[in-house]
């Protein structure tokens, strides 16, 4: 089912503003649509987390130092 | 998901015994269906028993609250409430019975196709976060809701928006991510930046220790090495220089004679004595005796039956015994027999092997034993250690005679061999202190390079666990910020464009009214004035939920109680007018008051309308029985339910003779 048009528009604002990657917003889209359809059980959950997860990036500030 | 109200049935409750279905045309449930129910009929305790049972409320009530459902002067112990709803058009019942006489609450779920009937509150889970009291409120709309949706303190408006915008699930989510933190770090140990900043500077006081050793054991060994040449150097020159002498020669060649037996003596005794010391036999003589007792107390003379049971049967085949003597019939019964009694398991093979080495390491009767000659062997070692002595103090002797004679340079030699020697000494101090086993940690200084090394490689494991768990940490503030600027640009969105959508049709519903919507935040807010009549309030509740249900990406049928009551007749139209358009199902029920516009105005747009009439049977109500339609009648003991549009628009309770 999808997501209301504001919320998807919000993420991937949210998710540019982070300077975190495109896949970062698909994946939290994918996660909320699969919750929109009532597909949230702990398992499913977990695995769109972790998919969440592997695609953030942290800026390494080792660098900097 | 659509969600829509097939009807509901109520029997021995305080409501009409009555049952109700929403179907119209075409089998499905109509798209606007009104209940005309006159004020008495149980209008307000029927949408009460709607969301009981769909919520599954009911269960906490107290005793006194379900026996305040019994109809007065009705004798069953039980009544019962049923919803029928579609799920994607497929049937969900649930059942509420109430048990007066026990004052509780039982439930009874029945899924066709998924699960079947079942004895509690049991929705599919895909439908159970829309039956929630927050939720139903939604839907199931009512005067007091749309009062709230106008009050600041409520956040009724901004609760509808996260609910049909689907905001909530960015909850969902966040407390998804923030539980998948304390789970993976629920081990306990440093979980913040500051710990890892510490872990990395014990790190590298460790490095630098470990670099200071490196160049310190450089530094020792080199002064060891080039300090041993000196040192050999010198002890040649002493000993030249105490040979050459007239007046110490003699001393001097037997001393360095006697220094060379003393210290090949140490060397072999020295020898002969860490071999000893590897042997427990010899070390204390409670070992041998130990292992003889044992070896006497196992077994005797038995062979492994699976290696050894072929050798009896091949020498009974040869012409001659082991013993030499020529194998007759008599011997070779006899060995056969007997055999028997010599094979055993396999275990004997290894006891055999175990008694055989007692007996070759422990000595034979007669034979030194071990401990007897490893106290010999010590008392030598200590005889050789004291002529070494002996004879090195001779040459000191002998050197220091020379130098109280006034040899200047020989004194000068002696001098810097005995510092030389404290350095050479000091530096394999250090060297051993660095070269040791990693030992006990304590507060001084680490010296050995091995504890250094270990201390390292713990750390370091521990700078590895606790990165990951401040990337974790990182990477979960990161999504929570996201998700939380996400809620916070849509929710703006959102409400920007449900004022838009909401005045677009406030300007049609209140065609001849200024009332605006200016802003929401929690709650709606109108635009030039504070407060609003009830008629104004609930075309604002309307115009605003409707607008929000339409938005929403689930249908839900939209029930309403006096839906065009406190509403003058030319609003009724226009809200009339809207409401087919904005819902994918209406049901209202009203009373016999609204039908004036907003009937002919729902009529007019929507061609599925179905017109219930429900009222209770009394003296009171006998005059309207008589008036009853030919068809579409259904009574029941208590309540008669008419499906006629006709008998609807003309329904009045008054009795004429009233007016």
């Amino acid at each position: 089912m999808p997501l209301d048009p504001a919320l998807e528009a919000a993420l991937h604002s949210s998710v540019n503003a982070a300077g975190q990657p495109k896949t970062v917003a698909q994946r939290l889209v994918a996660w909320l649509k699969s919750l929109s359809d009532g597909e949230g059980s702990e398992d499913q959950n977990a695995r769109f987390y972790e998919n969440v997860l592997e695609a953030v990036k942290v800026k390494d500030t080792t660098d900097e130092d | 998901m659509r969600i829509s109200l097939s009807g509901w049935a109520s029997n021995g409750l305080r409501c009409p015994d009555v049952e109700i279905k929403l179907a119209g045309k075409s089998g499905e449930p109509a798209k606007v269906a009104l209940v005309q129910m006159p004020n008495g009929t149980g209008k307000t305790t029927t949408l009460e028993l709607i969301r009981a049972t769909l919520t599954g409320q009911a269960s906490t009530w107290p005793p006194t609250r379900i026996r305040d459902y019994r109809r007065p002067g009705d004798n069953r112990d039980k009544g019962e409430f049923r919803v029928a709803l579609l799920l994607d058009r497929r049937p969900l019942t649930i059942e509420l019975i109430l048990d007066f006489e026990n004052g509780t609450a039982s439930y009874r779920t029945t899924t066709p196709g998924s699960g079947g009937v079942v004895g509690r509150w049991q929705p599919p889970p895909s439908v159970l976060k829309f039956l929630t009291p927050d939720f139903l409120h939604l839907f199931i709309f009512d005067g007091e809701f749309a009062d709230k949706l106008l009050k600041q303190d409520a956040g009724r408006a901004d609760e509808a928006i996260s609910a049909l915008c689907q905001l909530d699930l960015l909850d969902i989510v966040a407390q998804t991510t923030e539980s998948q933190w304390k789970k993976r770090t629920s081990q306990g140990g440093g979980k913040t930046a500051a710990a890892l900043t510490k872990l990395n500077g014990l790190r590298d006081a460790l490095l630098r220790r470990r670099s200071d050793l490196e160049k310190a054991r450089d530094v020792a060994q080199r002064k060891i090495d080039a300090g041993s040449v000196a040192a050999a150097d010198l002890t040649k020159k002493i000993a030249d220089r105490l040979g050459s002498v007239e007046a110490t020669r003699v001393q001097h060649a037997e001393a360095i004679l006697a220094l060379q037996g003393a210290n090949n003596a140490v060397s072999k005794a020295s020898g002969e004595v860490m071999d000893l010391l590897r042997m427990p036999l010899a070390v204390h003589k409670s070992f041998s005796e130990s292992l003889v007792e044992l070896r006497d107390n196992l077994d005797h003379l038995k062979l492994p039956e699976n290696t050894s049971a072929q050798f009896f049967a091949d020498l009974v085949q040869e012409p001659d015994c082991i013993c030499g003597r020529p194998m007759s019939d008599v011997a070779r019964d006899e060995i056969l027999k007997r055999a028997k009694g010599y094979l055993d398991m396999e275990e004997s093979g290894t006891i055999n092997a175990l008694k055989h080495d007692i007996t070759m390491f422990v000595a034979a009767p007669g034979d030194e034993p071990a401990y007897v000659l490893l106290e010999r062997v010590l008392k030598e070692l200590t005889s050789a250690r004291r002529q070494q002595r002996e004879a090195d103090q001779t040459l000191r002797a002998l050197a220091k005679k020379l130098i109280d004679e006034g040899d200047e340079l020989l004194k000068e030699w002696q001098d810097t061999l005995g510092t030389l020697e404290t350095e050479l000494a000091r530096c394999k101090q250090v060297l051993q202190e660095i070269n040791a086993p990693s030992g006990e940690d304590t507060d001084e200084p680490i010296m050995s390079m091995k504890l250094v090394e270990k201390k390292l490689d713990e750390v370091g494991k521990d700078i590895a666990k606790l990165s990951e768990t401040v990337d974790l940490r990182s990477k979960t503030d990161i999504i929570e910020a996201i998700l939380k600027q996400a809620a916070r640009l849509a929710r703006d969105e959102i409400r920007a464009e449900l004022v838009q959508e909401s005045n677009k049709r406030l300007s049609v519903i209140l065609a001849n009214d200024p009332l605006r919507i200016d802003r929401i935040d929690k709650s709606l807010h109108l635009a030039n004035q504070s407060g609003a009549s009830v008629g104004q309030k609930l075309s604002v509740g309307y115009t605003f939920l409707m607008s929000a249900l339409n938005r929403g990406n689930n249908d839900f049928p939209l029930i309403v109680d006096s839906p065009a009551n406190s509403i003058d007749e030319g609003v009724r139209r226009n809200i009339g007018k809207l409401i087919p358009e904005l819902c994918t199902q209406f049901v209202g029920f009203t009373i016999n008051t609204e039908r004036a516009g907003f009937v002919q105005a729902l009529e007019k747009v929507c061609e599925d309308c179905l017109f219930l009439t429900v009222f209770r049977r009394t003296e009171g109500t006998k005059r309207l029985e008589r008036t009853l339609p030919p068809v579409g009648v259904t009574k029941t003991d208590n309540a008669v339910l008419v499906n006629n549009r006709d008998y609807f628009m003309s329904f009045d309770l008054t009795d004429e003779k009233d007016i």
